[in-house]
C-alpha cells in the first residue's frame, strides 16, 4: 500500500452502493484507471466538484493491486472546463469524447498522446464555437492513435493518386479512400476531396495549430456521417452519446 | 449448506435491497424468523399493500395512493409554481424542508447521453403539456448537481424557454 499521485482527466463516474462512487480517470502515466471515493455520494463530500467528469485534476490515491480499484484520498482541480459544462451542446460533445476514450482504451495502458489529445479536445470545446471541427479532428487523430489510420492519398483499389475529376468513397473495411471504379458496389460513404484534404491537414498539423483548420459546411456534413461510424466500426461498439449529440445537431 | 432453503431465499431477497449486505440480510432474516407469526404476516401484508395501493400521480409523477396526489389537489398550494425534480425521493427531500408551497413535476430520471437515456425516456412531454395548459408562472429546475442533472436542466431550459416562464439555476437548497 502506497500513496501515489498523478495528473488525470475524469472520464466518468458510477454509483457504488448507497454511499460511494467509482471514478474512471485517464492519466498520461497510468492510462485509464478506476478509483473509489468513499462517501462520494454525499453532498458534503469534498471531492464532489473535482471528481465530476470532464475535469482535469491532480489525484492522490492508495494503490490497491488486488482489486484494481484504488482508494482516492485527494483530488484537486487543475482545469474545470467550466464553459464546457455550461452549454448543452458543448457538454454532450465533451461526454462523447470521453465515451470514445473510455471505449477505446484498456485499463493501465499509458498513452501520453491520447491524454494530450483529450485535453486538447476538451480545451477546444470549452474555448470555441467550432464544435464540429473539433469533434472531427479528435476522431481522425484518435483513429490514428488506435492504429486505424486511413489511407488518404491514393485509391486503395487501383493505387492511383486522388484527382479532382473522380468521385471517391470512404471504405471502413479497407480503411481509406477508393475511387468509384474500384468501389464496384462495395459499401462506402461518398467523400469529397475537400473532406479528404481536411483529414490530411487534421493529421499533419501540430496540435497547437489545429485551431486554424477550417471545416466547410459540406465537409462537416460528410465527415459527420463517416468518422463516428468509422470509429464505431473498428471499436466494434455503439457510441451511445452520438444519438443525443445528433439530436442536438439537428436542432441547431 | 449453511441455511435451510427458506432462510436462504429470504436472505437472498433482503440482500438485493439498498444498503443491505450479507451480514445485515442475515440478521434481518433471523429477526423475522424470531417474530410471532401474526407479526411476520403484518410485515408481508404491508409490503403487498404498498405494491397494490401505491402508484404514480398522473399529473406530477409523485408516488401516491390517490390520483391526483394530495399535493396536486391541495388548495393551499400554488399551482403557478412548478418545481422540476428527477425522482420522487427528490420531491420528498424538498417536502421535508417545508419551505416550498408550489407544485412538482417528477421527470423519472435525468438525461444521460452515455447510457442512452434521452429526453424521450423522461416525462418531458408531460411537462411541456402541463406548462402550456396550466397557469404556470414560474418553473424551478431542481435537478441533481451531477453532469446528467445539469444536462437535463439545460435541455429543459431550451425546450421551455419559448414558453417564457423559467428561473434557471433557481435551485432549491435540497438535492440528493
Ligand atoms: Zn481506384
Ligand atoms: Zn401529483
Amino acid at each position: 500500500m502506497s500513496l501515489k499521485n498523478t495528473e488525470a482527466v475524469v472520464l466518468s463516474q458510477l454509483r457504488l452502493g448507497e454511499a460511494d462512487r467509482i471514478i474512471t480517470f485517464l492519466s498520461p502515466q497510468l492510462g485509464k484507471f478506476k478509483g473509489v471515493v468513499k462517501g462520494g455520494r454525499s453532498l458534503r463530500c469534498k471531492m464532489l466538484a473535482s471528481t465530476m467528469p470532464l475535469t482535469q485534476v491532480a489525484v492522490w490515491f492508495v494503490e490497491k493491486r488486488t482489486s484494481g480499484l484504488h482508494l482516492i484520498s485527494q483530488c484537486d482541480i487543475i482545469n474545470p472546463f467550466r464553459t464546457l459544462k455550461e452549454n448543452l451542446h458543448k457538454l454532450v460533445s465533451g461526454l462523447y469524447l470521453t465515451e470514445l476514450v473510455e471505449v477505446a482504451t484498456w485499463e493501465v495502458e499509458p498513452d501520453e498522446g491520447l491524454f494530450e489529445l483529450l485535453l486538447w479536445g476538451l480545451g477546444s470545446l470549452a474555448a470555441g464555437e467550432r464544435l464540429q471541427a473539433v469533434l472531427r479532428i479528435f476522431e481522425i487523430r484518435l483513429a490514428v492513435l488506435l492504429g486505424y489510420e486511413p489511407q488518404l492519398s491514393f485509391c486503395l483499389g487501383c493505387e492511383k493518386e486522388l484527382a479532382g475529376r473522380e468521385s471517391y468513397y470512404f471504405s471502413f473495411a479497407k480503411g481509406g479512400v477508393i475511387c468509384a471504379k474500384c468501389r464496384a458496389g462495395a459499401r462506402g460513404c461518398k467523400i469529397s476531396l475537400g473532406s479528404v484534404n481536411f483529414l490530411r491537414q487534421a493529421l499533419r498539423f501540430q496540435q497547437e495549430k489545429l485551431g486554424r483548420l477550417t471545416l466547410t459546411a459540406a465537409s462537416s456534413k460528410e465527415l459527420q456521417q463517416i468518422l463516428p461510424a468509422y470509429l464505431s466500426y473498428h471499436l466494434e461498439r455503439k457510441i451511445n452519446s452520438l444519438r443525443f449529440l445528433n439530436l442536438l445537431n439537428v436542432r441547431c | 449448506m449453511l441455511y435451510t432453503e427458506s432462510l436462504a431465499k429470504l436472505v437472498a431477497e433482503l440482500k438485493r435491497m439498498p444498503g443491505i449486505g450479507n451480514k445485515s440480510a442475515e440478521r434481518l432474516a433471523l429477526y423475522i424468523l424470531g417474530l410471532p407469526k401474526d407479526e411476520a404476516g403484518k410485515l408481508a401484508q404491508a409490503i403487498l399493500q404498498l405494491k397494490e395501493r401505491i402508484f404514480y400521480c398522473s399529473r406530477c409523477g409523485n408516488i401516491t395512493e390517490v390520483d391526483p396526489c394530495t399535493i396536486c389537489q391541495s388548495p393551499a398550494r400554488d399551482a403557478g409554481i412548478l418545481c422540476v425534480v428527477e425522482w420522487p425521493n427528490d420531491l420528498l427531500a424538498i417536502e421535508k424542508t417545508r419551505g416550498f408551497r408550489g407544485h412538482y413535476h417528477v421527470l423519472m430520471g435525468a438525461i444521460s447521453p452515455k447510457t442512452n437515456i434521452g429526453p424521450e425516456a423522461l416525462r418531458i412531454k408531460e411537462l411541456q403539456a402541463r406548462v402550456s395548459s396550466q397557469q404556470v408562472r414560474e418553473i424551478i429546475l431542481a435537478t441533481s448537481p451531477t453532469l446528467e442533472g445539469e444536462a437535463t436542466a439545460m435541455y429543459l431550459y431550451e425546450v421551455l424557454k419559448p414558453l417564457g416562464r423559467i428561473t434557471h439555476g433557481g435551485r432549491i437548497g435540497v438535492c440528493r
